[in-house]
């Protein structure tokens, strides 16, 4: 035995020769006793070489869990080292902490929303901000997925400058001042812990418009160490919000048929619940209203109103108001309205005025946190300015590295009292802009003592200012932070704020309002309707393209590609371009920016103005030479529309036919290439298929036929005698040219309804006044009935020279209105006579689309003396066209020129004395009069709007 | 650390630092056999087993790595568990696949040598130590006799045959044992 296991070591260790390795193997195949020894044998080392794996393993394992334990002391240990590292900070800038609590005031604004977490979540903010999200796109900082039932939503809604300020929100970007239009904060939390949005998610805030700033942007903010915050351009886009606006969170629909058949006992068709409260879109919209209430008008948003009650009252819930679709519609119509012109005070909308916010459009934002609506403030001449302190400390404190030795902490603010701007001051010398006033606001804490400073300083040249602190109580503070928030709107005398402010700034700010008071005696009135600019609206224009747009007041304007010039240059610019445009339809809108319309010495009536501009980063722009914008207003029923350009000045503005234009095209005829079809309703009878035509006279014959021509040869004869062709050489008209021309006989004879279209408007209106000389015929005949028929008449000429194609334009006549004036006649008109001006204009600025008042009435020089006038501005508006015509002041006599006599019209004077305004108005008929009583009344800036959107009804 | 790079240490004899590596698996192969009702000590046992069978395997030159080291672990582990709790159902044996009737092969295969294992356990030190020396540490008896203080050379080979065949006597009853 001992034997076998020496050889079998042997054949192991490879120690045996080839012939014993051999011998050895074949034995383990022919003897089995010497095989299962071997086997054995192998088995029984296997064993014991487990005892050696085992111990590697054993070894390797330890290793391991040594490994794993001190990775976990390593991270006790960086935590304890990081702890006491912030705890060595934190007592070190317990002064800054003490500071920074007691002057950020953002825990007491803070709003809290519990919510579950089972469905879309909609919030709605104090100050109107609109949240929605679905919390399926939320998860952990970690990447964990959301599993709690419950959240909590945080929001701050800062939208002035004292929440900014009170709230510690400085508006600067990377350096760049912004102008604030409202910085919001939102984080969604499970407990403690902040919810982020899950990668490509994005949840949908509407923010609330609390600013007229236009081209406000988005920003992301975050707070450095020393709590500033910083703000970051998003990509996000924000645009005004386009909406209509619901009044009740439900209606009902009033079933009026069977209302009717049931002896008036209401009856309702349909209930329209609105459950979720805040901004829905299209499609849910679309579910929520059916069909049937047309709610087809809608554009991206709607938004409804969750209150319709009267301020004071609470009891809604039950107060349902029954309307239906059509006051339904007028109402959303009403509102929309309502929207871009701000306050009214018609009866049915006043209830709402509490209640209505203006917003941005419905954004979504992919990041929670500090968001601000903010601008860049424009770039300005910056001066430099040094700033001291009575306590004498080194105010260059909040640098990145440690803190200059003789630094205290302090926290100031720089607020721009004319923009939402406020800013975190840290540094002695500052780059401020040039010529704004700013209070600046500093808070110290010295040997536990508190100082506060607060100052106005105007930064006219560089100059050193002293931050001059007084020992406060900090309970106070709050109330020495509150800003004048009215302090934008008008300058108002200061005297009581500069109390705390030095010798100095007091000096400076008493000089600026005995300025302001020389300015505002001397021109009061200017001022406040300089004050009153009607908000422009600016649309984003890209000159490659040609761009076509309708404005909020129904104009359309269409502006051909690359068609603006640098006013300066005169270089052709590319790129986007910035248009202002601003309508004046409403006669509240003309007068409020001191408005008339008045060419020279002749009444204008007019079919709306505008006001263009072109800007490309703050550059003006004209439009190049060969360029033509085409505006079509919105004014129908005022027929021989011109084009007027006006230019204004402290005194008013006077308009001027604008020569260069090349006509007035009804817009229908654009279209039209060969044949005329008039824009006219056409009537239902024609010169061909009435039963009896008309009878001119001399064509009295027997029959229908023999009158027919008798009447076609009579015309062709007027015609040739009386058009004057020298116009066709005048132009330098070659070939044939052909008029086509429409015109009415009316039921009684008269000659009415004249269109007539040719290659140039010269040729059109010689046509039209030729056709207006026709003599009053016998009607046409339809079954023994008078009836009006249309006749089509084409006038054609043969002069020498080749005959050219050439665009036609068509001109209408205005007979009727001639005849009527005086007779107030226009409405009938207006409701016949569905009509738009297309008009090209090669001017930018003011531009009117107007026609003379050709009055047959006799004309009077009106001239008024007004009791206690003081300067007033004084117009006269008149109650039958759209026409204002401003006065010429001497003293207290104003003098309007040539009026028609006994016209109705208002007389309305806007008088401003200090910080009051007065209105006075008074109905009347022109006649020679020669003093006259206002009665002046003290009105508010709202009460004179008010009345003057009073006065829009009978302006159209 | 990627399986290649384990694969290199096994080659290179590194076995320590490649079973440290291999470690980094345990809780997951935990996880399995507490999620089968075993205990942590369970677990720690049975991975302890795989390792040593994927090592005994590394050593065969026909054995080749099809699999991460970590299915193959695991699916020896499962062997080791449920062979351990003797829950083969016969149905189950016979659907098994090439791959485990290779592995479970390899198991059973190292119930002998834990048995042999045992055995030797059950030798006293010096025999545990003498027969260690030779076979692991490959120690001549010249040498042995000098560490452990035998007389002669022969005396330790003498000593040595006499603690193997006590081995093989023990390990013999105890496989008789198992067997019935």
């Amino acid at each position: 035995m001992e034997n076998y296991i020496d050889l079998i070591n042997a054949y192991l260790d490879q120690s045996l020769s080839e012939s014993e390795v051999l011998a050895f193997e074949n034995r383990l195949k022919t003897d089995t006793e010497f095989n299962t020894i071997y086997k054995e044998h192998l088995i029984v080392i296997k064993g014991i070489e487990r005892t050696k794996t085992k111990l590697e393993i054993n070894d390797a394992k330890a290793n391991f869990i040594r490994g794993k334990r001190f990775k976990q002391v390593g991270i006790i240990i960086g935590i304890l080292i990081f702890a006491s590292l912030i705890w060595f900070l934190v007592s070190k800038n317990s002064a800054k902490n003490e500071l920074e609590e007691i002057l950020n005031f953002e825990t007491e604004m803070i709003q809290s929303f519990d919510v579950s977490t089972d469905s879309i979540i909609s919030i709605e903010g104090k100050k109107g901000t609109l949240i929605k999200f679905n919390p399926k796109d939320l998860e952990y900082q970690s990447k964990k997925p959301l599993k709690a039932n419950n959240l909590s939503i945080i929001l701050l809604e800062l939208t002035n400058q004292q929440d900014l300020l009170l709230a510690n929100a400085q508006t600067i970007s990377n350096g760049k001042i912004l102008i604030s239009g409202g910085a919001f904060k939102i984080d969604i939390k499970v407990g403690d812990e902040s919810l982020v949005l899950k990668k490509g998610k994005t949840i949908s805030v509407k923010f609330p418009k609390n600013t007229n700033e236009d081209e406000m942007q988005i920003f992301y903010g975050k707070r450095n160490e020393n709590g500033y915050l910083n703000w970051n351009l998003s990509e996000v886009q924000l645009k005004n919000e386009k909406h209509f606006t619901i009044l009740c969170r439900d209606s009902i629909v009033l079933d009026e048929e069977i209302t009717r058949a049931f002896g008036g006992v209401e009856t309702m068709r349909q209930i329209l619940k609105i459950d979720t409260l805040g901004f829905l879109s299209k499609n849910e919209i679309r579910l929520r209203f059916p069909k049937k209430l047309g709610f087809n008008k809608q554009k991206d948003t709607l938004v409804l109103l969750m209150e319709y009650i009267d301020s004071g009252s609470d009891a809604f819930d039950t107060n349902y108001e029954i309307i239906d679709t059509n006051q339904l519609k007028e109402i959303i119509e009403i509102y929309d309205e309502r929207n871009r012109r701000g306050s009214n005070s018609s009866k049915s909308t006043s209830r709402i005025n509490e209640n209505y916010k203006s917003f941005y459009e419905a954004i979504n934002i992919s990041k929670l946190g500090w968001i601000n609506i903010d601008k860049f403030s424009n770039e300005e001449d910056k001066i430099t300015i040094n700033l001291k302190n009575n306590l004498d400390f080194n105010l260059n404190t909040h640098t990145e590295e440690a803190y200059p030795e003789d630094s205290v902490w302090h926290q100031t603010y720089l607020i721009d009292n004319d923009n939402n701007t406020i800013l975190n001051v840290y540094s002695s010398i500052l780059e401020i802009p040039k010529g704004r006033k700013f209070t600046i606001i500093s808070c110290c804490i010295v040997d536990d003592t508190f100082y506060l400073s607060r100052q106005v300083i105007k930064s006219n040249k560089a100059d050193t200012f002293i931050i001059d602190y007084k020992k406060r109580n900090k309970s106070q503070i709050k109330s020495l932070l509150r800003l004048d928030t009215n302090s934008t709107e008008e300058e108002k005398p200061k005297q009581k704020r500069v109390t705390t402010a030095n010798k100095e700034v007091e000096a400076i700010i008493i000089e600026k309002e005995v300025v302001d008071r020389k300015v505002s005696n001397k021109n009061n009135t200017i001022s406040f309707f300089k004050s009153n600019n009607k908000e422009p609206q600016v649309i984003k224009v890209n000159t490659e393209e040609d761009f076509k747009i309708t404005l909020r007041e129904g104009t359309k304007i269409s502006i051909p590609k690359n068609a603006f010039v640098n006013d300066k240059t005169g270089k052709e610019v590319s790129g986007e371009i910035d248009i202002q445009i601003t309508e004046f339809y409403k006669l509240s809108d003309m007068l409020l920016v001191d408005l008339s319309t008045k060419s020279d010495d002749k009444l204008l009536e007019t079919g709306g103005m505008l006001y263009v501009e072109a800007k490309k980063n703050n550059s003006k722009l004209r439009l190049s030479p060969e360029k033509k914008i085409n505006i079509v207003f919105n004014t129908s029923g005022k027929l021989n529309m011109q084009l007027f350009t006006g230019e204004k000045n402290n005194d008013g503005i006077n308009w001027k036919l604008d020569k260069q234009t090349k006509g007035i095209e009804a817009k229908p005829a654009q279209e039209q290439v060969d044949y005329l079809i008039m824009s006219n309703e056409p009537n239902s009878f024609t010169f061909q298929s009435v039963e009896e035509v008309p009878i001119y006279p001399g064509c009295e014959n027997s029959s229908n036929a023999e009158r027919k021509e008798c009447m076609k040869e009579a015309i062709n004869k007027f015609i040739s005698r009386k058009f004057n062709t020298s116009i066709a050489d005048d132009l330098t008209l070659t070939g044939k040219q052909t008029i086509r021309t429409s015109f009415e006989v009316d039921e009684e004879g008269n000659i009415g309804k004249i269109e007539a279209r040719a290659s140039h408007k010269e040729m059109a209106e010689e046509a039209i006044r030729v056709i207006e000389l026709f003599p009053k015929l016998i009607p046409a005949k339809q079954k023994g009935k008078s009836v009006a028929i249309s006749y089509y008449l084409p006038i054609v000429f043969k002069l020498e020279g080749e005959t050219l194609d050439q665009p036609s334009i068509t001109i209408k006549s205005d007979k009727a209105f001639i005849k009527t004036f005086g007779e107030k006649a226009i409405s009938e008109i207006g409701n016949s006579d569905i009509e738009r001006y297309t008009l090209a204009t090669s001017n930018l600025g003011w531009i009117n689309c107007d026609r003379f008042v050709n009055s047959k009435k006799k004309k009077i020089k009106y001239k008024v003396k007004i009791k206690d006038a003081d300067g007033a501005n004084v117009k006269m508006i008149f109650k039958s066209i759209s026409s204002v015509l401003p006065s010429e002041r001497i003293n207290d006599n104003y003098s309007f020129g040539d009026v028609p006599i006994d016209e109705d019209i208002i007389l309305l004077a806007i008088k401003k004395n200090g910080d009051k305004i007065f209105l006075g108005v008074k109905e009347l008929k022109t006649k020679v009069i020669s003093e006259i009583d206002l009665n002046f009344k003290e009105v508010t800036v709202n009460e004179l709007k008010a009345e003057l959107y009073k006065l829009n009804k009978g302006f159209n | 650390m990627s399986d290649d790079k384990i694969m290199v240490l096994f080659k290179n004899g590194k076995r320590n630092k490649a079973f440290w590596e291999l470690y980094k698996l345990y809780p997951r192969i935990e996880k399995l056999i507490l999620s089968k009702g075993g205990t942590k000590a369970d677990a720690n046992d049975v991975f302890q087993e795989s390792l040593i069978i994927l090592n005994r395997n590394l050593e065969k030159s026909e054995f080749k790595l099809t699999s991460s080291f970590y299915t193959y672990l695991y699916s020896v582990s499962r062997f080791v568990w449920k062979d351990n709790q003797k829950q083969f159902s016969k149905q189950e044996l016979h659907n098994l696949k090439a791959e485990e009737v290779s592995i479970l092969d390899a198991v059973l295969e190292e119930k002998k040598y834990q048995t042999a294992e045992r055995a030797f356990s059950e030798l006293g030190e010096r025999c545990q130590q003498l027969l260690q020396r030779f076979y692991l540490n490959k120690m001549s008896f010249k040498a042995i006799a000098e560490v452990m203080q035998f007389k002669t050379e022969k005396v330790a080979k003498n000593q040595k045959y006499k603690c193997l065949q006590k081995a093989k006597d023990i390990y013999r009853n105890q496989f008789k044992t198992v067997q019935s």
